[in-house]
């Protein structure tokens, strides 16, 4: 039966109505309508599904919603200031590493909480922390050449995006 | 998934008493990154479901005289990047680097890695080869076993069904003792098809005591028992080493999936121990505490 | 060179390439790496998806599977399943809609009657409230069945004498109309056989025996699964008028459109279809499945209903990639020439062709293998084979990666047996420029040579240090080369709509699957109107208002919407001069446009903007109205011999790629890591290089899936791997990526048919990669294996076996 849970979900706190044994992914998909999280598997391989919890990445078909009550969850429409794009995302667009776009928010959520854990990642590095989201379009290549680029725009501080 | 009832208990008492009260029909979740697939595929489906992700107090890494206790609801991650343990275990943020994606390692728990016992996870070879001890806590009281003991079969351990695990201990290590784990695995990051940790504590130049887990090895995570021994004392020569690899395969009893046929992986197995065991007696040699 | 738009005749083409310095030379946006006009979208999450669509009262569709390979259903009992509170119905295959469907054979009932044939084959469907509820009441189905033996080994299955009949009646079913298309049910007195191909060129049996050795070998390629990261999922609701909606992941919507409408007695104009994105095609959502499925669900149900399959079930219900067997024999001179060379290929489709197409699938696997190599005397079969594995679906390359795999490796066999070296054979029989290929069919824009030799160039030369070096890892390198087709005989319609206030509209039917289809499209749109391509927006994909687009597959979208929508704009622009040319005091064809303008050419100065045609209210005074634009493209084929396969017009374009790979092998584990590839690819023209790039890259992973793990594993049809775990698909860990790749682009090339001389390239790119993983294992360690995929434990039997020959 439904019970009251309170998420905080992209800095604002949202009050929903769930089964206790309903997952995160699917309270933020059908509950708080954040599509950009996306469901590939039943198995917690894909990866599709990645957030951020307290700036942590999981894998939010692995994690009950309520067990991120008084927590801080973060989705890929939490990434974007005002619009503007993050530089994660600014550098997916600027190299081609997106295809189809279904691994992407799990991707550039994955990235995201590699590089404010780490800022100069190596490739080996930005690949060990992308192992648990899968793509099957680009062959990663792209993807990784991506986030290293993120990665020197963060720490050089100069989005070229900025108006 | 089926629905089911749901506790999120404040204390670990009171989350003992909920285990007692529905004992067998209720599922304690941790991180759930075992026990939701097997909600989700309805290989599961427990009437209860006891959170105690969210108890305080679980959650450690803590240097004691002895060795080094760690909280059940320690996060793979925590261990990965704590700085105790990679200074006296980096065998410990070795094997950790090599389990699951980043997203299993911040949320699974230690705890519940070991509680889930599948025999081909990474963490229990290199608990056996370790000599952890495990501290089980139910409403009629604590107790505490060596890890060898707790595997009882496929994804099964003595733990009775009111019963948590509350702690792992690690016992120090000897100064200069050399620890590997080696894991086969068809992707980076997959469960073991063929997994070994080894710790070579020596003396002199020979081996006072050796000790190997094995993972992916058959029901059970297991102590490669007969192997350790005819290495006491002698050299870890290469020749002494491979014997001991071809033993330690033998006391495996992996057995044919998709993965392979179970000659192949005792074939495996052998390898990867003898990696181990050849990687943990040079760092042992050369008296770093790996 | 002209052509005529029209269905009728096959075109021969007479001219020489142009030769170019770079694919966007004297463009404005076509062969430049414009932005994806996806990309943010995409980045910021907002893409839609077919499950991120929300509507009141959904209800949700589950399938029953067979739990039997074969068997008989005696009784199907849903009395249990009904009564669970939340079931809005159960519907089994006793429906008097259900019928026999298909896309050229009518060979599967829509939901099972009578009998299975393979494990996890629809025999009924649950709608609920939700998905778990019509979980549940799966369960709660109690099926009889009366098992009847089964039959999994395919060249068992294709055998005159099988004892097991799949479709005892193939003869009879119906044979749905398709040009250029021979039927051959039961052919050679085979009774599985619902498909043979055959080409025959000169005289291969005499060739052998003047050959001076024969190299023969047999190579297979397991059933395989697409797995795009996104699921199959089909929303179905229904209009008061009776009006047939569906929204869902396709690459084909026109095709079961037209199915749904036949199937189901409606008018044509009553199904509409529209798609939003697409998460990863890769092939086997090109037919009417699971449509026809989910419409009579709707049908019956009357709500709106979501279908959809899970993981699971994606492996475990839904069509596979299908196995094929693959013998190739070369008769080869001392001289280093090929004379003779037969393929026979054998697919393993499984249970059913009809509702998948793969009728023409058999001779669609063989565009590339005829039209890369020359050899004087060639003799090609194919066949399609029912047996009782799941159905197959079409995969990137229908078959053709699978058959290099081993022609491929054939290669490098004969290369060692001569002393050759492998890239000079094959240089020495790449076909050339107005060559006659194997079909006979004269060859254009083949870019074969240059790929191969960049290739084996970039290897040699780069000085990247690859992985570990010592102890039981060795080294090897290996080159391939393929080249695909661009299908011929599927329309191509698009319409251009010019806005007052300089926006040009383009509507076209081309699935975004992540090829890119929407910015290739923004690109020639762009091109053709000299503005920049923000000036460009995109419709797409709604049966009520784009343009009949055939499938997004068989690598044809770019060379054919590039043509059409080319059209359209030129369409568009006539009528543009046309208004225009009064007011300018010249003639329609003294204009031209740019930026939203329209001038006396030369006379920048004269320009008149789009909106100075429109009056305020945004019509076009007389004669006006509006401007639209239509445009269409077609390349028909002449219909083949049907002993021969000859016929001069067979195939629209050919793309070619070689791969060049190193490899390194552990001798004590088997285990192969890719540690360096560099992969060159003919496009004739690329039109957007980075996407070009990006399709090499994607392809080289799936083909290093392919050739290192992938495979669908099965016991009596029950896939025992039906998840992403098992079933491992390469994760970033396995691909090489940085200094470790090189994806490379050959000079331009242009066909003289494509747009600006664009051939496409989409499935081409998987298709030689496991074959020079073979050959640099191969060189790596002196084994060969024959059987996808290369798994450890075959490494190391074949080292074993190798050490015991000594
Ligand atoms: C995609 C993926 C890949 C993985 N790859 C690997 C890998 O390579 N190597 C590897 O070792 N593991 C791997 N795992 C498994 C994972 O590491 C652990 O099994 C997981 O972290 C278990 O911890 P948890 O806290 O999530 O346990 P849960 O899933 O919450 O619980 C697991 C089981 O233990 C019980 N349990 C949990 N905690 C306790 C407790 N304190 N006391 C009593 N019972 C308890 C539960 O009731 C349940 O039966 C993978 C998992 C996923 C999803
Ligand atoms: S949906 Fe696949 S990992 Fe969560
Ligand atoms: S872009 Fe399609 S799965 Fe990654």
């Amino acid at each position: 039966m439904k019970q009251q849970l309170i998420l905080k979900v992209n800095g604002e706190e949202h009050e929903v109505f769930a089964e206790p044994s309903k997952l995160l992914r699917d309270v933020l998909r059908e509950d708080l309508d954040l599509m950009g999280t996306k469901e590939g598997c039943q198995d917690g391989y894909c990866g599709a599904c990645t957030d951020l919890i307290d700036g942590k990445a999981v894998k939010s078909c692995l994690v009950l919603a309520r067990q991120a009550r008084g927590k801080e969850v973060t989705t890929i429409e939490g990434i974007a200031n005002n619009g503007r794009l993050g530089p994660v995302q600014q550098a997916f667009v600027d190299h081609f590493a997106v295809q189809c776009g279904f691994c992407t928010p799990g991707m550039i959520l994955s990235a995201t909480a590699l590089l404010s854990e780490n800022p100069s990642p190596t490739e080996m590095e930005v690949k060990r922390a992308l192992i648990g989201n899968l793509c099957r379009c680009t062959g990663y290549a792209k993807i990784v050449e991506a986030v290293l680029a993120a990665a020197r725009i963060v720490r050089e501080g100069d989005n070229p995006r900025h108006d | 998934m089926r629905g089911f009832q749901y506790f999120e208990p404040e204390t670990l008492s009171a989350a003992c008493s909920l285990l007692a009260k529905y004992k067998g029909e209720a599922k304690v979740i941790a991180g759930g990154q075992s026990l939701l697939s097997m909600l989700k595929n309805r290989l599961l489906a427990p009437d209860y479901v006891v959170n105690i992700k969210g108890l305080s107090g679980l959650e450690y890494i803590k240097e004691r005289p002895s060795g080094i206790a760690v909280g059940a609801l320690t996060i793979h991650r925590a261990i990965e990047t704590s700085p105790v343990v990679g200074a006296r275990y980096p065998l410990l943020v070795e094997m950790e680097h090599r389990l699951a994606a980043v997203q299993v390692r911040n949320w699974g728990t230690i705890g519940g890695n070991l509680c889930h016992a599948d025999p081909a996870a990474d963490p229990p070879p290199c608990l056996l080869a370790l000599n952890a001890i495990v501290k089980l806590k139910s409403r009629s009281g604590t107790r505490s076993l060596p890890l060898e003991q707790f595997f009882k079969d496929y994804l099964e351990s003595v733990l009775a069904p009111d019963e948590l695990m509350v702690e792992i201990f690690i016992p120090n290590l000897p100064a200069r003792a050399g620890t590997a784990f080696i894991k086969e695995s068809v992707r980076a990051n997959d469960m073991a098809v063929a997994s070994a940790a080894a710790v070579v504590i020596p003396n002199g130049k020979g081996a006072k005591e050796v000790r190997i887990g094995l993972g992916a090895a058959g029901p059970t995570p297991l102590r490669a028992r007969k192997a350790e021994k005819t290495l006491v004392g002698r050299c870890l020569e290469d020749a002494a080493i491979e014997e001991a690899a071809a033993i330690a395969a033998e006391e495996a009893s992996p057995t044919t999936d998709m993965h392979g046929s179970d000659s192949f992986k005792r074939q495996l197995l052998q390898v990867v121990v003898r990696n181990a065991l050849k990687e943990a007696g040079q760092r042992a040699q050369v008296g770093r505490a790996r | 060179m002209t052509r005529d738009s029209s269905f009728a005749g096959a075109v021969v083409i007479d001219k020489k390439p142009l030769e170019l310095k770079s694919h966007g030379e004297g463009l404005n946006a076509v062969g430049h790496s414009v932005t994806r006009v996806d990309a943010v979208a995409k980045v910021k999450g907002e893409a839609k998806f077919t499950g991120d669509f929300k509507m009141p009262g959904l209800c949700y569709a589950k399938l029953l599977g067979s739990a039997h390979p074969h068997a008989k259903i005696i009784r199907v009992d849903t009395s249990r399943a009904e009564a669970l509170p939340g079931v809005i119905t159960v519907i089994t295959g006793s429906v008097p809609e259900n019928k026999l469907y298909g896309d050229i054979y009518a060979d599967q009932y829509i939901l099972a009657r009578d009998r299975v044939r393979y494990v996890g084959e629809p025999v009924a469907a649950v709608v609920a409230k939700t998905e778990d509820i019509a979980r549940d009441a799966i369960e709660l189905i109690d099926v009889e069945y009366e098992p009847l033996p089964a039959i999994f080994d395919v060249e068992e299955s294709m055998k005159a004498d099988c004892p097991i009949v799949l479709h005892p009646d193939l003869l009879n079913y119906e044979m749905l109309p398709k040009p250029n298309f021979r039927f051959t049910p039961c052919a050679e007195g085979r009774p599985n056989v619902f498909q043979v191909y055959k080409c025959i060129k000169g005289d291969v049996d005499r060739a052998f025996m003047e050959a001076d050795f024969i190299v023969e070998n047999r190579y297979s390629a397991p059933m395989g699964n697409a797995t795009p990261i996104e699921t199959m999922i089909i929303d179905v609701w229904l209009e008061p008028d009776g009006t047939v909606n569906l929204r869902g992941k396709t690459q084909a919507m026109h095709i079961p459109r037209a199915k749904i409408a036949s199937v189901f007695n409606l008018p044509m104009s009553k199904v509409r279809y529209m798609a939003p994105y697409i998460g990863g095609g890769f092939g086997p959502f090109c037919s009417s499945w699971p449509e026809v499925v989910a419409v009579l669900i709707a049908l019956k149900c009357r709500r709106p209903v979501r279908l959809s399959l899970d993981r699971a079930e994606q492996f475990s219900i839904a069509p596979q990639k299908p196995g094929r067997i693959t013998y190739v024999k070369d008769g080869v001179k001392k001289d280093g020439s090929i004379i003779a060379r037969e393929i026979i290929a054998i697919s393993d489709f499984g249970a059913y062709c009809g509702p998948y197409g793969t009728a023409g699938y058999v001779r669609g696997s063989t565009g590339g293998v005829v039209s890369t190599y020359r050899y004087p005397n060639f003799r090609y079969k194919g066949y399609g084979v029912y047996t009782n594995h799941h159905p197959g679906s079409a995969f990137r390359s229908v078959g053709s990666a699978d058959m290099h795999w081993g022609i491929e490796q054939q290669m490098d066999i004969i290369a060692e047996k001569l002393g050759m070296d492998p890239v000079q054979l094959r240089m020495k029989h790449i076909l050339k420029e107005g060559e006659p290929d194997m079909v006979g069919e004269t060859i254009h824009s083949i870019g074969a040579e240059e790929c191969i030799e960049t290739s084996a160039d970039w290897l040699r030369h780069s000085k990247v240090p690859a992985g570990p070096q010592s102890g039981p890892w060795k080294h090897g390198k290996g080159i391939s080369l393929a080249g695909h087709f661009v299908v011929s005989d599927m329309p191509s319609w698009a319409q251009v709509k010019v806005n007052p206030d300089g926006i040009i509209e383009v509507r076209h039917t081309g699935f975004e699957l992540g090829q890119g289809c929407d910015t290739v499209v923004t690109q020639v749109a762009a091109e053709e109107f000299n503005v920049p391509v923000s000036q460009i927006r995109v419709v797409a994909r709604d049966t009520q208002f784009t343009p009949y687009e055939f499938f997004t597959a068989a690598t044809r979208f770019t060379y054919y919407a590039a043509n059409s929508i080319s059209r359209a704009c030129q369409d568009a622009k006539r009528q543009l001069f046309a208004l225009s040319a009064a007011r300018l005091n010249t003639s329609p064809d003294n204009l031209e446009t740019r930026n939203g303008t329209i001038f006396v050419k030369g006379k920048p100065e004269t320009a008149i903007k789009f909106g100075a045609l429109f009056s305020p209210a945004g019509f076009i005074p007389i004669p006006g109205g509006e401007i639209m634009g239509n445009g269409f493209f077609a390349d028909n084929s002449a219909l083949y011999e049907a002993e021969t396969g000859q016929s001069p017009k067979q195939w629209a374009a050919h793309p070619y790629l070689s791969y060049g790979v190193e490899i390194a092998v552990n001798i004590e584990t088997g285990e192969i890591r890719v540690e360096k590839v560099v992969g060159t690819v003919d496009v004739g023209r690329a039109i957007n290089p980075k996407m070009v790039e990006a399709q090499i890259e994607g392809g080289m992973a799936q083909g290093l899936g392919a050739a290192l793990f992938e495979e669908l594993i099965s016991d009596e049809g029950v896939v025992l791997n039906p998840n992403l775990v098992d079933y491992a698909i390469p994760s970033i860990m396995e691909v090489p990526s940085g200094d470790n790749l090189a994806s490379l682009i050959s000079s331009p090339l242009p066909h003289p048919l494509a747009y600006k001389g664009a051939k496409g390239v989409g499935e081409l790119t998987i298709i030689p990669f496991a074959a020079a993983v073979g050959n640099a294992l191969y060189n790596a360690v002196g084994v060969r294996l024959k059987d996808l995929p290369m798994t450890r434990e075959k490494v190391l039997c074949a080292l074993n076996e190798k050490n015991k020959k000594g």
